[in-house]
């Protein structure tokens, strides 16, 4: 039993303290409660020293050294982490090239068949053929070129676009194209390939609409 | 802890997709959690996944570093986080294929020969066995504490860090895993 400062203390609450005398954490107080209890405890001394040895064996454990091979697989790895960004933007700008060529598309056709004007609609994307009214193409030729050619980025389509690339990732589908109902209502088509067995192919039509940020499958 | 400038640019850059400040800023780190993650999981290829996943992890998330514990602390956090997940995975494996096995529990497994690294098949090899399969055989938060306290050599402050605690309890649960360790080693050393 050990005494100190009026309190008494026996092996099992010296061996409480113990383990924290091998790496010396322990208060002063209690540490000189355990030093003066080993004066007269052998059993207790000998659990001390299986404490140290322990660590000891523990210690030795520390160095295992990193295998070189793992620099040049680390920097393969997080060099391949780049490509999916550079994917995005293919998407959009192929998008965007996809409204120009049919704008221009639609335009030589027009002029070569001078057909009626063609109501104003707000189709958007792959059949994006009138984006104006021939009166308003009649007024202002150069102006509508000039539209055509530099078709505005939409933001929010994008945001639409990129969320389905990412619904979709690993998977193959299309963008047969949108339209915009209103200010804030995006209709989207696509068309999803899953395959069947071993080469059977099935498309599935699927319609998406996309308001205040959030995409949401429709029937 | 302060963050130098020099490491505050790294990081920078490297939040920026540059891939050679993001190596300079691992550099001074990865060994020792290539160690942790070695003592954690007990061989060389889980260890080197686990390694890999953490600092993908950490090349994506690296704009959400705060900058209120050192980067290294950061890392082997991480580190330690990435292994208890892939812990929990085998565990979860093993659980599946003992129980399709007719099994109804879990074993404990012993440290064969090729989990030791050379140098320890070597020297001291049988103490050096002999402590790993008792750290096998104590819960897997009492394994951690003395891998980052006893192994690793980090204060009892930064393993706070690391683990997300105050000193108090790091000292607690230490404590009470090397009490744990010793009850093993000295069971099966009879």
């Amino acid at each position: 039993m050990v005494q100190l400062k009026g309190k008494k203390m026996n092996c099992s609450e010296i061996r409480e303290l113990m383990p924290l005398m091998v790496d010396d954490m322990l208060e002063q107080e209690q540490k000189e409660m355990v030093e003066n209890h080993l004066l007269t405890c052998d059993a207790c001394k000998q659990e001390l020293e299986s404490h140290l040895l322990i660590a000891g064996l523990l210690k030795e454990l520390a160095d295992v050294p990193l295998p070189e091979e793992f620099e040049a697989t680390l920097r393969k790895k997080l060099q391949s982490l780049k490509p999916p960004a550079k994917k995005r933007n293919w998407i959009r700008y192929s998008t965007l090239a996809a409204i120009f060529l049919v704008g221009i598309f639609s335009i030589a056709l027009y002029n070569d068949t001078n057909t009626a004007p063609v109501p104003p609609t707000e189709e958007f994307g792959m059949a994006a053929t009138t984006m104006m009214t021939a009166d308003q193409e009649a007024e202002n030729p150069t102006q509508r070129m000039l539209k055509m050619a530099e078709p505005e980025v939409d933001e929010e389509l994008n945001q639409y676009l990129e969320l389905l690339e990412e619904m979709y990732k690993g998977k193959t589908y299309q963008v047969i194209g949108w339209t915009k109902e209103s200010p804030q209502i995006y209709r989207i088509n696509i068309e999803v390939e899953t395959i069947m067995g071993t080469e059977a192919i099935s498309k599935e039509a699927i319609t998406y609409k996309g308001q205040d940020g959030v995409l949401c499958r429709t029937e | 802890m302060a963050i130098s400038a020099y490491e505050q640019g790294l990081i920078k850059q490297a939040v920026l997709g540059d891939e050679a400040s993001f190596e300079a800023l691992i550099f001074s780190c990865k060994g020792k959690a290539y160690s942790i993650a070695f003592r954690y999981l007990g061989n060389k290829e889980d260890a080197l996944d686990a390694l890999q996943e953490s600092f993908i992890k950490i090349y994506r998330h690296l704009g959400k570093f705060n900058f209120e514990s050192s980067f290294d602390t950061w890392v082997y956090r991480i580190v330690v986080n990435t292994c208890n997940d892939m812990l929990k995975k085998s565990k979860k494996r093993l659980e599946t294929f003992e129980f399709s096995n007719g099994k109804d529990q879990f074993t404990q497994k012993e440290i064969p020969d090729s989990d030791l690294l050379p140098e320890e098949r070597l020297i001291h090899k049988e103490e050096s066995a002999h402590i790993l399969n008792c750290l096998e055989k104590i819960p897997i938060e009492q394994k951690e504490i003395l891998i980052l306290r006893d192994i690793q050599g980090f204060s009892y402050e930064e393993i706070g860090g690391i683990l997300k605690c105050n000193t108090g309890t790091v000292k607690s649960r230490i404590s009470r895993a090397r009490q744990r360790l010793r009850e093993v080693y000295v069971m099966e050393q009879k």
